[in-house]
């Protein structure tokens, strides 16, 4: 009689229940699993028996048939090393069932029977909770990972020897309760961006960004301070909703990124990537898909320094994503959705020497390198950034004196800002499934954002003027609705529409 | 204790075993390049040629005797089979089979237990 338990595997983000079933009968030694599993899986037979065999039981010595259903799906990950040895056991008479009866099985075994952490603990016991099992058995040190999920036991296992105590009713494993959340910290830091000195329309600029979620491109002369503004902004984001941190732990869960040190995402990622990065590490890829640099900084910030120097196909390779907050990558064998709702935030230089928009040093680059230069981002890249800002260069004097006077007073302001911003947000949003005004699409504009007749005049005007396409109209819309959210308004008014529109595009 | 001893021990434990249970012995230690046959036997009752490969040994530090065919031992095995079968015309078209016989035996060379394994191929 083969028994059977359930454990669970992933592809991307999509779960699914396997169910292991060992059966031991006379013959030959041997030991096979079938069911296709890749390497990791094949291997898991070395670790089973000596997991078995070091945590002091006894490894059947005939012919031992593991069989992994559904048979047709690809399993990965050595997830499975737990449930095979305990079905083995179960087996073989050498550990009773019925402690494993509606709960699914995970875990890495080492060597000495050691249970190891696993990449997915999250994600798999939501999938557990959403099927209806009642218990789930995972390492331990996932454990703190996984309490993120109610509704479910968790519990968690040191070893092999624990699981096989625990299943004989010699020991008991009490289900893991998470301690109480930890504070919650506020994640909008001043500090940081208000030790950079001058740049104060930058500042603003990414502020605004931050309140709205909008895309954000700066440019400027080398030095200026394009890359430290940006790096201080990761500061200024409003702490993650606990939906979020759940979709992004998921991710980072998949990949493997978690440790024991920090089992969830709490703080919004911010992704900063070199300009070598290939595009599968960006859009995620891969034989069996992985996330890609996107998706990891789902709900959070992707920041691509020096971005006229990326590889132009890895940038138009974006333009989807950036669209439709997901991305669908489609391999022969399976194509896997990802979501990516990041903020892009870019910084570049104006042309190959750098100092076009320096108004002291003389750029020498040609005319034709210039438009080379800019050539590198096409348009409809460029016409996905909502915020185009010019940094310019503070005077380094300034700088140095400002440093020892006390803190500008007036900087307190930009707190209540966001703090406005993200009220507004929350209420208008409630009942939708965004979050953001940056995310609005063309129906959430006409419902939510009501212009003064004064402001639509103007717009009207500037569209015309300034040749403005559909979706640059809309962007400014989207955009001065930020702005009148820091300032607490209902309608949009004039002058969030001014500054709204000082944030185009200049060329 | 000598292993070449030991294998033969083991080898005419096997035949013995054999005989007892209703088998004929047809021939013993054939030799081929490709690989060698230590029974060659005939089952009265199923009427199917068995090829035997005999197994000895004295200790069970390194495991059950059982455990020591490795794969390329069955592929040899099966290569001389099927060898023994082409040369053979009379038994040619008889049903067959490989077989193990694990013998146990201790330091001293006394019995200590012998286990058969029919069909090691694919049973």
């Amino acid at each position: 009689m083969a028994e059977k338990i359930y454990s669970c595997s992933f592809t991307g983000l999509l779960c699914r229940i396997i169910e292991v079933e060992a059966d031991i009968s006379n013959g030959m030694p041997s030991f096979s699993i079938v069911g296709l599993g890749d390497t990791s899986v094949q291997e898991s037979k070395e670790r089973v028996r000596l997991g078995i065999k070091n945590s002091g039981m006894e490894f059947p010595k005939t012919r031992k048939t593991i069989n992994l259903a559904p048979a047709q799906v690809r399993k990965q990950g050595a997830l499975f090393d737990l449930p095979i040895a305990l079905s083995m056991l179960i087996e073989s008479k050498q550990v009773p069932k019925e402690k494993f009866e509606n709960s699914i099985i995970v875990g890495e075994l080492s060597l000495t029977g050691k249970v190891n952490r696993i990449a997915g603990a999250l994600l798999i016991t939501q999938f557990a909770k959403e099927q209806g099992f009642e218990k789930i058995f995972l390492p331990a040190d996932n454990a703190l990972e996984a309490s993120f999920i109610e509704g479910i036991e968790i519990i968690p296992i040191e070893d092999l020897k624990d699981i096989v105590e625990f299943a004989s009713g010699k020991k008991e494993i009490l289900p893991y309760k998470s301690a109480n959340e930890d504070s919650d910290q506020n994640t909008c830091d001043f500090t940081f961006i208000d030790k950079i000195i001058g740049l104060e329309k930058a500042k603003r600029a990414l502020t605004i960004g931050a309140c709205g979620r909008h895309n954000i491109l700066l440019h400027g002369s080398p030095g200026c301070g394009k890359t430290i503004l940006c790096r201080a902004f990761k500061h200024l984001l409003p702490q993650m909703t606990k939906e979020e941190i759940l979709e992004t732990t998921k991710i980072y869960s998949v990949s493997g990124l978690l440790n024991a040190d920090s089992p969830l995402v709490k703080s919004r990622p911010f992704r900063e990537v070199h300009h070598t990065a290939t595009m599968s590490s960006i859009i995620g890829g891969g034989n069996i898909p992985r996330p890609g640099e996107i998706s990891l900084a789902h709900n959070g910030i992707l920041f691509f320094d020096e971005i006229a120097e990326f590889n132009p196909t890895v940038l138009d390779s974006l333009r989807q994503p950036l669209e439709d907050k997901f991305i669908n990558i489609s391999r022969i064998n399976l194509a896997i959705k990802f979501p990516s709702n990041f903020m892009f935030l870019a910084t570049m230089n104006p042309c190959p020497c750098g100092f076009k928009t320096d108004k002291k040093i003389r750029c020498i680059c040609t005319d034709s390198q210039i438009g080379n230069y800019q050539k590198r981002l096409s348009g409809p890249l460029l016409d996905r950034f909502d915020i185009f800002v010019e940094v310019e260069k503070s005077n380094i004097h300034e700088v140095l004196e400002k440093e020892s006077q006390p803190k500008n007073p007036q900087k307190s302001s930009h707190p209540s800002f966001m703090e406005n911003a993200e009220k507004m947000q929350k209420e208008r949003f409630s009942k939708s499934s965004i979050s953001r005004n940056g995310d609005m699409d063309i129906e959430d504009i006409k419902k939510y954002c009501e212009l003064t007749q004064d402001a639509k005049d103007i717009l009207n005007r500037a569209s015309e003027k300034l040749n403005l396409s559909n979706r640059g109209y809309l962007k400014i819309i989207k955009i001065s609705r930020t702005i009148a959210d820091m300032d607490l308004k209902e309608k949009i008014e004039t002058p969030h529409i001014l500054e709204a529109l000082q944030y185009r595009r200049t060329s | 204790m000598d292993k070449m001893w030991l294998g033969k021990t083991g080898e005419v434990i096997a035949e013995k075993f054999l005989i007892a249970n209703n088998y004929k012995i047809l021939q013993k230690n054939v030799y081929f390049r490709e690989g060698e046959l230590d029974i060659v036997a005939f089952e009265i009752i199923t009427q199917e040629i068995v090829f035997v490969e005999v197994k000895t040994r004295s200790s069970n530090l390194f495991g059950e005797p059982e455990e020591s065919v490795t794969h390329e031992k069955k592929i040899k095995t099966l290569k001389a089979a099927i060898n023994f079968l082409n040369l053979a015309r009379e038994i040619r078209h008889k049903s067959w089979r490989i077989d193990v016989i694990a013998v146990k035996l201790t330091r001293e060379g006394k019995f200590l237990g012998i286990k058969h394994f029919k069909n090691i191929l694919n049973g």
